[in-house]
């Protein structure tokens, strides 16, 4: 009926441009309640962390002022990235501190320009203020400033990435941790072991961040800034000031 | 209408964007749990099958520091990527180091986690192996061995520090490190300040290089000749560090402990402002 009337009194309705404000304002506002919550419940020990970037070309960029992780483990291993398969260093952690973290990536959305999606925590005190267990991160690349990186107590190079040992069950190692390569036992695959691991004002490039255990995001913060300059530049610019 | 919405669009997009991606973030969290709950159970020390009833597995004996004298011991099961250290040109003093000695006065055959032999390797020991100089250009990297990702091929994992501080290989008071090497890895040691006995000492380190006349010149040592008298004659004169002009060893395996072969208290490895990379093999 109403359609009947519409067509005997009215021009065919204009085609309908722009935003949807309806349906975006809503589908952003829960999608806000849901990250305050799980923000939340990040900072309350309840959640656990993952993170993988499918793409080969745009791995994302992350600094922190400082990591102290305990029994520590750095394996060459192969990873599938966008379907294509990659040689990482696959860097892990029974327990880790951090002062501060940034975690960044910018995607290019055609005609929308540029866009970086930033991930930040911690107190904005010059101490550990982020504290996560059985993390593992998958690196292109870092560098670690000033003292750099110190690996203390028994720290060994050379065996294989299955051999590397981080957390435990019980008073156990547990096996493989870092999901080295088993084909060959290890044959192949690098690693780098040690008790204690020191890193100053880490910068780099990742493709996956996963901690399994608990972690603490004080402040936790997730924005999307237009562009790739100023509060859209990436995490490990030279010019952005590392997160505290 | 156009006039309407166009000075809000950098808003619209935003807005979108934002939904967007604010869903993309909440698939970033999932269920967390500890570690312990996930992991395997498995046996303690070292938990990880190295070949079949774990027969790859490599026993290596540790140096207490002293000589020729061995306590304890680590079972590795090695890579078998070949891993070379590298500083200094050999024109100038770059690198402090005491004591190194070849533990075992004959090479030895590893095997890697697949059970394939390494043949011709050497194990030697040292203490507070120190770079002294910014110029050093020390570089550690892999430079055989490595396992192909598909059809990206090996890789290389290269270690490059640089700059003040400098980097450490066996820092602290109780810390050893053991080294297991090729017999073509090469130091090459100053012995000008025994000026005309230079010739003499490098000759009881198993090297060459310094003569009467030119007692300036780097002792050349490789590490299939090294000799220990050098290191007792020093040690015996209460001198037991000396400077390198060049290093280029080339290994397998490195570990850091103390002189029973446990955990040693000092930060064993340091790399100051160093760049860690992966590249795949040209």
């Amino acid at each position: 009926m109403t359609t009947s009337v519409a067509t005997r009194t009215s021009p065919a309705p204009e085609p309908r441009n722009g935003t949807r404000w309806g349906r975006a304002g809503m589908l952003a506002t829960v999608a806000a309640a849901a990250v305050v919550g799980i923000a939340t419940l990040v900072d309350q020990h309840v959640l656990a962390l993952y993170l993988d970037i499918d793409s080969e070309a745009s791995p994302a960029s992350f600094n922190t002022t400082a990591l102290v992780g305990q029994d520590v483990g750095f394996g060459m291993v192969p990873t599938s990235v966008n379907g294509t398969q990659k040689s990482v260093l696959r860097a892990g952690f029974a327990s880790a501190t951090l002062d501060g973290f940034c975690l960044s990536q910018t995607q290019s959305l055609g005609a929308l320009g540029s866009f970086t999606l930033k991930v930040t925590a911690g107190n904005g005190t010059s101490a550990t203020d982020i504290s996560a267990s059985n993390a593992s991160f998958d690196l292109v690349n870092f560098t670690a400033a000033d003292a750099g990186i110190v690996l203390s107590g028994q720290d060994q190079i050379g065996l294989a990435t299955s051999d590397i040992t981080t957390t435990k069950t019980g008073t156990s190692y547990d096996s493989n941790p870092l999901g080295g390569p088993e084909t060959s036992y290890g044959k192949g695959w690098i690693g780098i072991d040690a008790s204690k691991g020191s890193f100053t004002k880490l910068k780099g490039k990742l493709y996956s961040a996963r901690v399994l255990g608990n972690i603490s995001l004080p402040r936790l913060s997730i924005k999307a800034f237009s562009g790739t300059s100023g509060d859209a530049s990436a995490c490990d610019a030279a010019t952005t000031a590392y997160q505290n | 209408m156009a006039l309407l919405h166009a000075p809000r669009r950098g808003a619209q997009r935003m807005v979108v964007l934002a939904a967007v991606l604010l869903f993309g973030c909440v698939m970033l969290v999932g269920p967390g749990g500890s570690g312990e709950q996930q992991a395997k159970a498995a046996a303690p020390n070292f938990p990880f099958a190295c070949g079949a009833s774990d027969a790859n597995r490599q026993t290596f004996a540790l140096s207490t520091g002293s000589g020729t004298s061995t306590s304890g011991s680590i079972t590795p099961c090695l890579s078998g990527s070949e891993l070379e250290l590298t500083l200094g040109s050999g024109s100038a003093n770059v690198a402090s180091i005491q004591g190194m000695t070849k533990v075992q006065s004959s090479a030895v055959t590893v095997k890697d986690a697949n059970g394939t032999a390494i043949s011709n390797i050497w194990h030697i020991a040292f203490k507070n192996f120190t770079v002294t100089s910014d110029s050093a250009g020390t570089v550690l990297k892999t430079i055989a061995g490595t396992a192909a990702a598909g059809s990206q091929g090996a890789y290389t994992l290269t270690l490059t520090p640089g700059g003040s501080p400098r980097p450490v290989f066996g820092a602290g008071s109780d810390v050893i490190t053991d080294m297991w090497v090729t017999g073509d890895s090469v130091v090459k040691i100053d012995l000008s300040g025994w000026s005309i006995l230079a010739g003499t000492a490098c000759g009881l380190a198993g090297g060459s290089g310094p003569t009467l006349l030119n007692p300036s010149t780097p002792c050349t040592v490789t590490v299939a000749n090294l000799g220990g008298d050098l290191i007792a004659l020093l040690a015996a004169i209460g001198a037991d560090t000396y400077n390198l002009k060049q290093v280029d060893l080339k290994f397998y395996y490195l570990v850091t402990h103390n002189s029973s072969g446990g955990v040693p208290s000092g930060d064993a490895l340091q790399f100051p402002n160093t760049t860690v990379a992966v590249s795949p093999n040209p």
